[in-house]
């Protein structure tokens, strides 16, 4: 049985050699992979633009990936608010961490665990809008 | 009768001269503390006081009955706030903190699928001292209707004067200017702006006597702290003379303030000297609000401070 996932993953870099980046909603890039089974079909590699905003970026980007089909988030940390839109769009998020392949070979096999709680506070204590 | 202390600049003595005048006057009325400084109230300390919470201060946010909902996505469309987040096929999602109440998604809902919901934003509470009851608003940290909390810690105050037959309400504002210092001027008898010998004392105290006058709400300003420099409070008082301010009273720098403060107690129980400072501002404060102190109109809109 084929199953067809997209993943999206919290990047530091442009490649799939790149690291996790430890933040969703301010990592630099954004790594959208699809899978067909066990195989990468196709990714892409979009930057995050809210990156610039300063506060709410949680939101923003949750909302951004969720509108482009992410099914499962990969990231090292994800705050309240990020993981709030997730799980009420029954998104799942894996916190995983160390390079992006790595990772996505990690999901592939069935070793990262789902998380039911954000992992911490928002990182950045800016100010709310 | 109302009287609200407020100054613009933070730190010039607004709670501690507030107390103090709640104290003088205690001994011969009935009097009404009100702490509109929601966001660090600071007079129940002042006064070793316990509060006890009294209300709980609510705002509006959505209650989303998805049975409703036919995924049209016009309520995010609609939320300035970004609090609520639609993605194509999927109910919408929503952030309670970030939401502030403004009811645009229930109106905008084709189907009614949005009814009133509720979070907590805030609290007040009361307690009694020294002969003063209080009545003190608090902010829920995190949230930002600071000028919500206002409204409805003086609603709540209101109900108290009549219950206890208040004679005297005397209202500690918070620094600044903005909408929690409305909210705490509006409907005032007489302003009392606190001011200190400074430059950025100088520059808030024009700002916020601006708001007072905008408001139709007499003043008077007392100088505390006026031996810090003479010559900034000469400044002070050509200024004051100029625009035919009336200085209620000058209070001098003096450590025992912050002592009486650490001690959590009014700084005239603490030091009973500090009496006639007290009791010399409530006589100018009758002498003014006796002189039925009236605003031309017109001085009001040409006035250059």
């Amino acid at each position: 049985m084929n199953k067809k996932t997209r993943l999206v993953i919290s990047s530091t870099g442009k490649s799939l050699e790149s690291d996790v980046d430890a933040r969703f909603g301010r990592c630099p890039y954004f790594i959208f992979v699809d899978l067909d089974d066990k195989e990468i079909k196709n990714y892409e590699i979009v930057e995050n633009t809210s990156v610039r905003q300063a506060g709410g970026a949680g939101i923003t980007a949750s909302e951004f990936v969720a509108k482009k089909g992410a099914q499962a988030v990969l990231t090292r940390n994800i705050g309240p608010r990020a993981f709030s839109v997730f799980n009420q769009f029954k998104i799942d998020v894996y916190p995983v961490r160390g390079k992006i392949r790595d990772a996505i070979k990690a999901f592939i096999n069935g070793e990262l665990k789902k998380v039911d709680a954000p992992t911490g506070p928002m990182l950045h204590k800016g100010r709310t809008f | 009768m109302k009287i609200v202390v407020t100054g613009g600049k933070g730190g010039t003595g607004k709670s501690t001269i507030t107390v103090g005048l709640a104290y003088e006057l205690s001994q011969r009325k009935k009097v009404l503390l009100v702490d509109t400084d929601v966001d660090c109230p600071n007079d129940h300390l002042i006064l070793s006081i316990r509060r006890k919470k009294i209300s709980d201060v609510f705002q509006f946010i959505p209650d989303f009955n998805y049975d409703k909902c036919i995924k049209c996505g016009k309520c995010a469309e609609v939320c300035k706030q970004h609090s609520i987040i639609f993605v194509k096929d999927k109910y919408p999602a929503f952030i309670p903190d970030t939401c502030n109440g403004c009811k645009a998604c229930l109106v905008v809902c084709p189907t009614g699928a949005i009814r009133e919901g509720k979070k907590k934003i805030g609290s007040v509470y009361r307690g009694n001292n020294f002969g003063i009851e209080l009545i003190s608003g608090e902010l829920r940290i995190g949230e930002s209707a600071s000028g919500e909390i206002v409204s409805q810690t003086r609603i709540i105050a209101e109900e108290s004067e009549s219950k206890i037959k208040t004679d005297t309400t005397i209202i500690d504002s918070a620094a600044g200017i903005g909408c929690p210092v409305i909210a705490s001027i509006t409907g005032s008898d007489y302003a009392i702006a606190v001011t200190e010998p400074s430059p950025s004392a100088l520059n808030d105290l024009k700002r916020v006597l601006r708001v007072l006058e905008h408001f139709r709400i007499p003043y008077g300003i007392v100088i505390n702290k006026h031996d810090i420099s003479k010559t900034f409070c000469k400044k002070i008082e050509l200024f004051a003379k100029k625009n035919k301010i009336p200085i209620l009273k000058k209070i001098p720098y003096s450590k025992e303030v912050i002592q009486s403060t650490i001690n959590m107690k009014p700084v005239n129980v603490y030091n009973e000297e500090y009496n006639k400072y007290f009791s010399d501002i409530l006589k100018n404060l009758e002498k003014q609000i006796l002189k039925k102190h009236t605003i031309n109109i017109k001085d009001a809109k040409t006035k250059k401070m």
